[in-house]
Order: structure tokens, then sequence, then C-alpha cells
């Protein structure tokens, strides 16, 4: 019998060997995937602090003085989101193929041939003798002391690893990050590739200006191969906002009244982290992105503010003659400043170390693919004080004290929309923009320079060092509003007829969002009714489709060369209300036709010359094509074909879709499906799939399928904040916590589904965790 | 002290150290093992010692509201109930084994 007692035991102990780790991960109780942490008192060296979690998982942080504040933040960030920080710090530094394998080799070379490390290096090196210096260092030290002292969150458990030090130049590359996110656009490269392939012609789907009548103020070098790699890294297109501000005069409550939802990534957790933090007294409420110690976009006790993206060209590349490694430049041959940088990278047999060359020029870096070389000059590439502006929003307490931060603001240039307590109101899309001169002559930025004759380089740039910036619009250049009775930006052009070049039309979003929502507010004011919080939520969930208004038309003219049955179905949309709902039948033809439409006009041409739709031109610029115009001819058939011929085949086509795919209503068609970074590996961290309202073009924003390069995601209202300092209101697409188990992971979701809203407010409540003196 | 008296303070002896640790597991399934009649009822008592192990732990999670996230989980969740009774299982046969000419004579 002892025999068998051993042979029991053998198994044991075989089992235990196997299966060690995933009993530490598994085991029921004890397991570390289903532990949260439930420290409630936690030692600062800082000071006194008392955070209080509410209803939604919003921390309010009452503070005895500002760096223990900071260490209060780092700590329930990092308890709240430490994966998503790590995930982003990971991204910008390379390092994500130590982790998650070769697959993200590429997307590592890029990042730090960009060395996004030396630009928050640079961005620290003149922060730290700041204010917000010392405050970002106390951050930092309440993000490690989560770090050592608590549990991680699940993610570090299922991909086995823990995550470095937080340093702060790590929440510095945090701005970098959104910053390229909006502003890294490789259209100069694209439009290049563009006249290479279809001719110059073709530029005039690009016009430097879309003819529209709602800006925001009223008045050789490269190839496909190098495209197509570099495209998961560029700002994406759908990436949008929209935020209005109407002056007093307007509002029921005679107080100024401020709405922003910008248009992100959606994600699980969300790009967004909420909280509300109270200093001596004072508040300040609103949300940042994990990694981050100030409020980014929010109000405090006397202003409130918010962004858009203004779009502008802030990227330029530049080519140069080379010869034996060197690069001409101005009358001398150059070597390029070179960096060999390891990368530790999972393979399947283990981990390798590869090396990435990277190089730079006077200009900024090189990026060397597939037989292209272009040096990258991006106003995110240098010392950069955004964090610091953001830092003077949190504090200010007046225009003036505003306005002083905003002289900070370099990047990502944003639309500001600025609100206070006594009344005033401003919109200033404050940051940097380069001036391009060739031989003395303003030129626009949307080519791509000769670097070796010094062309359209950037007066006081300093790649990865200190900018004077002398060679940039200056502050009080850049055109803006004080006071004004309402303004509304969604990513529109700024303004027509403006001196200097701000990017042409491929950098601004088509107007249809702008349009919409100037038409609400210019009803309101003309009907004489005063707004109130309840009429911008209803602004904030239009899905009045303003391309419907425009296309719908184009659909019924070509009703004669349709079949019987896709002449049914554009019948349908005679008596459409042109809204985008998920109960729609008449919302899932057009949203199908209109997609259908775009690729049977251009996609004949583009896919033939080895261009995707990523290349296409702005819907608004299709809208305003001539019926006749050789766009809708379909280079692959004899015939010549019209508008009334494209508009017939894309109803037959969607016919079809619809039929095969058995949709009946929008929002069959149209679900919001938000994945965690995971989802390709397990899919319980993604969010719950629902219908919704929305498209690309409606102020309520969703975009059901946004190409990211790598794969399809969606995109949408990523914050929806109103404030009219009585009553505020806000809601984030999911939940505050990251942490998987926790009943705030995505507790607003179905609330921002369907328009709904929470208060935005100064009470402190909730259960409550407090941070003592360390002896 | 009955057969299944000292299966229960087994039981209940591994709960407790499993809440803490899973080799909770391991010392439950040798325990009620032990107190098993033969190999056949210490292999039943190991599996549902492992079984009620894991009921459990769902229960605390279903008051804790996470019960739900939990089985979505899967198959993480249900690799957590095998993880359990493989454990206990082979834990009871084995001093089982060991403890059979004690445990017959009562």
């Amino acid at each position: 019998m002892k025999k068998f007692g051993i042979l029991s035991l053998i198994l044991l102990v075989l089992f235990l060997a196997a299966a060690y780790n995933y009993l530490n991960l598994l085991a029921p109780f004890s397991g570390s995937l289903w532990k949260q942490s439930e420290e409630k008192v936690i030692p600062s060296p800082y000071g006194h602090v008392k955070v209080y979690y509410d209803e939604y998982g919003v921390p309010h942080i009452v503070a005895e003085n500002e760096k223990a504040m900071a260490f209060a933040i780092g700590y329930v960030q990092a308890k709240d989101r430490l994966f998503q920080m790590d995930l982003y710090r990971r991204l910008m530094k390379g390092e994500l193929s130590e982790v998650f394998g070769e697959a993200f080799f590429d997307s590592d070379v890029f990042h730090i041939k960009m060395d996004f490390v030396g630009a928050a290096e640079a961005s620290w090196s003149i922060l730290k003798k700041t204010e917000l210096g010392e405050l970002l260092e106390a951050y930092s030290d309440g993000v490690n002391y989560y770090i050592e002292h608590n549990e991680l969150p699940a993610e570090f458990k299922l991909a086995g690893y823990k995550p470095e030090k937080w340093r702060p130049e790590d929440t510095l590359i945090m701005g970098k990050e959104m910053a390229w996110g909006l502003t890294g656009k490789f259209w100069d490269l694209k439009r290049a590739l563009i006249v290479e392939k279809l001719g110059e012609d073709a530029l005039e789907l690009y016009p430097e200006y879309m003819n529209h009548s709602y800006p925001i103020i009223r008045t050789n070098v490269v190839n496909k191969s190098l495209l197509d790699w570099l495209k998961p890294f560029e700002a994406k297109e759908g990436i949008g906002s929209n935020n209005w501000v109407v002056s007093g005069k307007y509002t029921k409550n005679g107080k100024p009244m401020l709405a922003n939802d910008p248009h992100l990534l959606l994600i699980a957790p969300p790009v967004w982290y909420e909280m509300h933090l109270q200093l001596n007294g004072e508040n300040v409420r609103g949300v940042t992105l994990p990694g981050v110690p100030v409020v980014i976009i929010g109000m405090n006790d006397y202003v409130a503010w918010g962004f858009t993206n203004v779009g502008a060209d802030v990227i330029d590349f530049y080519y140069y003659v080379w010869k034996d490694g060197k690069y001409y430049y101005k009358g001398q041959w150059l070597e390029p400043e070179k960096e060999i940088k390891k990368v530790r990278v999972k393979t399947g047999n283990g981990y390798e170390e590869r090396e990435v060359v990277v190089e730079k020029t006077v200009h900024g870096p090189l990026i060397d693919k597939y037989g292209s070389k272009v040096a990258v000059a991006w106003t995110g590439l240098t010392a950069t004080t955004e964090s610091l502006a953001i830092y003077k929003y949190n504090h200010a307490h007046n225009i003036t004290e505003f306005m002083e931060g905003l002289r900070y603001f370099d990047v990502p240039a944003q639309n500001v929309v600025y609100a206070d307590i006594y009344g005033n109101i401003m919109y200033y899309p404050a940051g940097k923009y380069p001036i391009r001169l060739i031989n003395g002559e303003e030129v626009a930025g949307n080519i791509i320079f000769n670097g070796s004759a010094g062309e359209g380089e950037w007066r006081g740039f300093n790649p990865y060092g200190v900018s004077t910036w002398e060679g940039f619009i200056p502050f009080e250049e850049i055109p803006h509003l004080i006071n004004p009775e309402y303004v509304a930006t969604a990513n529109q052009r700024v303004v027509f007829g403006y001196q200097h070049y701000l990017g042409d039309s491929m950098y601004f979003a088509d107007p249809y969002r702008g349009m919409r929502i100037y038409e609400m507010l210019d009803n309101a004011v003309n009907s004489g009714v005063k707004m109130t919080p309840e009429f911008f939520m209803e602004m904030q969930r239009d899905v009045y489709s303003k391309p419907a208004e425009f296309f719908t038309p184009y659909i019924f003219e070509a009703e004669g060369k349709m079949s019987e049955k896709a002449r049914k179905y554009a019948e349908e949309l005679r008596e459409w209300d042109l809204r985008m709902t998920k109960d729609s039948k008449e919302a899932l033809i057009f949203s199908i036709w209109l997609k259908n439409f775009i690729n049977e006009t251009f996609g004949d041409e583009f896919y033939s010359a080895g261009l995707d739709s990523s290349f296409y031109p702005h819907l608004y610029t299709l809208q305003n094509l001539d019926k006749d115009s050789r766009w809708f001819d379909d280079i692959r058939t004899p015939e010549k074909e019209n508008r009334d011929d494209i508009a017939a085949r894309a109803m037959e086509l969607t016919v079809k879709e619809i039929e095969e795919k058995e949709y009946r209503v929008y929002g069959d068609y149209n679900k919001l499906n938000i994945e965690h970074p995971f989802s390709s590996i397990v899919k319980f961290f993604d969010y719950p799939s629902m219908p919704m309202n929305g498209s690309d073009y409606t102020v309520f924003n969703f975009r059901r399928a946004v190409d990211w390069g790598t794969g399809l995601s969606q995109a949408g209202s990523s914050w929806r904040m109103i404030v009219n300092f009585d009553r505020n209101y806000c809601i984030i697409p999911g939940g505050n916590s990251g942490n998987y188990f926790s009943k705030h992971y995505y507790d607003q979701l179905e609330m921002w589904v369907n328009g709904k809203y929470k208060s935005l407010d100064f009470e402190v409540r909730g259960e409550k965790i407090v941070f003592e003196v360390s002896k | 002290m009955r057969n299944w008296t000292k299966v229960l303070v087994g039981f209940a002896i591994g709960l407790i150290i499993s809440y803490f640790h899973w080799v909770g597991l391991i010392v439950g399934g040798l325990a009620v093992g032990i107190a098993s009649r033969n190999l056949r009822t210490a292999l039943a008592a190991g599996l549902a010692f492992g079984i009620m192990v894991w009921l459990a732990f769902i229960t605390m999670l279903s008051v804790n509201g996470m019960a739900g996230k939990f089985f979505a989980m899967s198959p993480l969740s249900y690799l957590s109930l095998l993880l359990a009774v493989v454990a206990t299982t082979i834990s009871a046969s084995i001093t089982n084994f060991f403890s059979r000419p004690v445990s017959s004579k009562t």
C-alpha cells in the first residue's frame, strides 16, 4: 500500500511543479488574480490626505498641502489604472516587445527612433526647476509606493511582469503620447505619394481650404511601403472633438455655459481618469490622463475649460543629399548623430537582445525604411511646457491667470474654450505653430522640404533641447476670441484668410459637426429661449446627420438607374428625419450606402494605384464634386459613369449587404465594441457590446470602425462635460477603475451610451482611505 | 472521534488555510484522506473538499457582486475549479494509502 502512497506523493509533486504558477494565480480565495488592494491607511512622507471614493469610484482628494496631494494622486491613479499607465509608458519608450512579444517590435523600433524619451527628458530639464517639478516627484513617489506595497492589477499577473519605478519623465511622456496621437500625422508624405501615383491633378481632392462657411471664427521621396509601416503609429483619422461656450447673455442662470466632448479611442479602461482635488478649501475637478497629476479638462471654483484638437500642421519632413553616410546641409557634409539602443524582445525561444539605430539630423530623428530616408520635425520633440500650462489652469482664479497658463501650452495645439464665474468666455487655439520659409517667403508645410538646402526649417526649434520658438506664430497673433457671444469648435478650420499657414484641408475635419453645432446655437439664440444644461445635453445627444441632408438628394436623383428593390430602399429615405438613431432602418440604409458610395467613387482609382482608403479625400470634398467629375467614372469599365451611376450602384451593394447580414436597424450594424488591450488574447476585460446612436459626423459622436493600421478600433466621446457653474454634469465611456473586479469597471457605460450624465460637483463623499504622515 | 467528524474537521481546517494560501487545498486533502475509511471514500472526500472550497469561494464572490465577472473569465474560472479538485483529490489519496491499516480497524 505504501508503494501506491509514494506514487501518489510523486504525482502530487509533479502536479505542484506543473501547476505552481497557476495555483498562485488562480487558486480559490488565495489566487492573486482575485485580490484587490484593500489598504485603508497609507503612510505618506508629505502630509495628511483623505481620499473619498464616491458612488462612481471618483476619488475626492482632500489634502493639507500640494505635495501630499500629488503623492495621493499618484497612489490612487496607480490603484485604479497602473496597467494603463505602464502600457502607454512602454509604448512610448519602445518596450512593448519585452513583455508582449516580437509582434510589437516594429512599434518599438518606431518609438525608439523617434526618441520620445529624449523629448520627455528635455521637458523635464526645464520643468524640474518650476513649481511643478517637486509635485511630479511626489506624484512618482505615490505611484511607486503603490507598486511596492500593493496588489498589482490582473493584467500584470497574466502577462507575468512587474512595472518599473515611475519617474517624473514618465508623466511627461504621457503628454507626448497624447500630443503625438493628436498631431503626429504623415499627411505630407501621403500627399507626395498621391501626386506620384495619381498625378498633380489629384490634388483637386485635397484643396487648401474646404469651401464651407463654418470655420470656428466665422470671418519620390516616399514610398507606399514606408507609409504602410508608419500607419499604425500616426495620429488616427476620426480623432476629433466638440466644444462650445456661450455667454451668460443667452443662458437661463445668466452665467456662461461650456460644453466639451473630446473624441478619442474608445478603450477599456477609458482614456481619461476622473478626479476631484481639494486643497486649502479650493476645488478642481475633471479628467486627466492616468500618469498625470493635474486635471487636464475640467473646472475649478472660478473657471472651466475644455479642449478640442486644432489639428494644425505641426510636423514637417525633410529629405537630404547623402554621400558616404553623411548628409549635405547648407554647404557642409554632416554626420548624423547616431546612437545604438538595445531592445529586449520576448520570442518563442526566450528573450533576444536586438539593436535599433537611432539617427538624428539638425531637423530631428531620421526614419529610414524601404529605401526612404526622411527627418521628422515635430513640435513635441523638444522641451515643452504644456503640463505647466495645465497646472496653471487648475489654479487659475480668473481669465488673466488662465491666459498666463495658455502661453505655456506648446503641444498638441488645442482649441481651448474657457468660461468663468465673472461672465467671461474665451476661445484660444493655444499652441506652437511653425512658420516655414523658402528664400524668405512663407510657404505651406504640406510638402517634403529639401533639408539639404535648409528649406522650411523652424527657427528657434531645438530638437531634444530647449527651443526659443522665435520662428513660430507669436502667441498674441494666434487668432482668438475674448468674450464673443458664443463660439463652437469641432476640429474644423480655425479661420479663413489668416496670414499664416496652419494646415491644408486634410489637417482639419469635415465641417459637418461644426455646422450642426452652430446651427443649434444660432437657432437657440434666435428663438430667444435661454439655454440651460438640459439644452446642452440635447446638443451633445444630437444625432442629426448633415451628410444625410446633403447626400440623400443624390440618392433620389439616381433612383432611375436603380433596380426595383434598390429603389424601394431609396424611397424609404424620403420620410426620414435624418437622425442616426439605433432603431432606425433609414439610418442603416444611409450609413451603408454612404460607405459604398465613397468606395465606389474612389476605390477604382486609388486601389489600382496601390493606395488604400486612408488616402481618400474628405467627405465634404466628395459632396462638392461636380456630378460629372472624372472621379465618378469607374476606370475599370468602358462606359463613362457619373454620380448617378455610382449612387445607384452603391444602393445595389447596400441592399445586398443588409440582406446578407440580416441587419434590421442601424443598431444591428452600429454596435459599440469597446476592447481592452488584451482583447486578442482574452475577451473578459472587454466592455459589453450594445447598439449605438450616432455616426462619424454627428455631434453625438460614435465612430464604429477607425482604421488603426493594425486593425479597426472604435472612437467617440471620451468625456462629456457641461458646466454652467450652478449645475455641472459629466460622464466617461466606461468606468473610473481599470480593475476588472471593481464595481466601477464600467458602471458609467450604459449611461454614456444613452446620453445620460452624472453630477460634476465638489461634494466630498464616499468610502475613505487616509494618508498619514510617516515617521 | 467518528470518521465523518474527522473528515469534517479536515474540511474546516483545509478551508480556513485555503482562504489564505492554496497550500490549504493540500492540507485539507491530506486531512480528509487520512480520515477516510478506504481509498474510494478518500478520493470522494478529496473531490468533495475541492468542490466545496471552490463553491465557498464562489459564494464569497457572489456576496461581493463579483461572481458574474468571475464566470465571464472562462476558461480561467473553471481552471480554478480544476486546480482545486486535482490538488485535493491527489492529496487525499496519499494519506489514505499510508493510513489504510489504521482506518480499516475503526
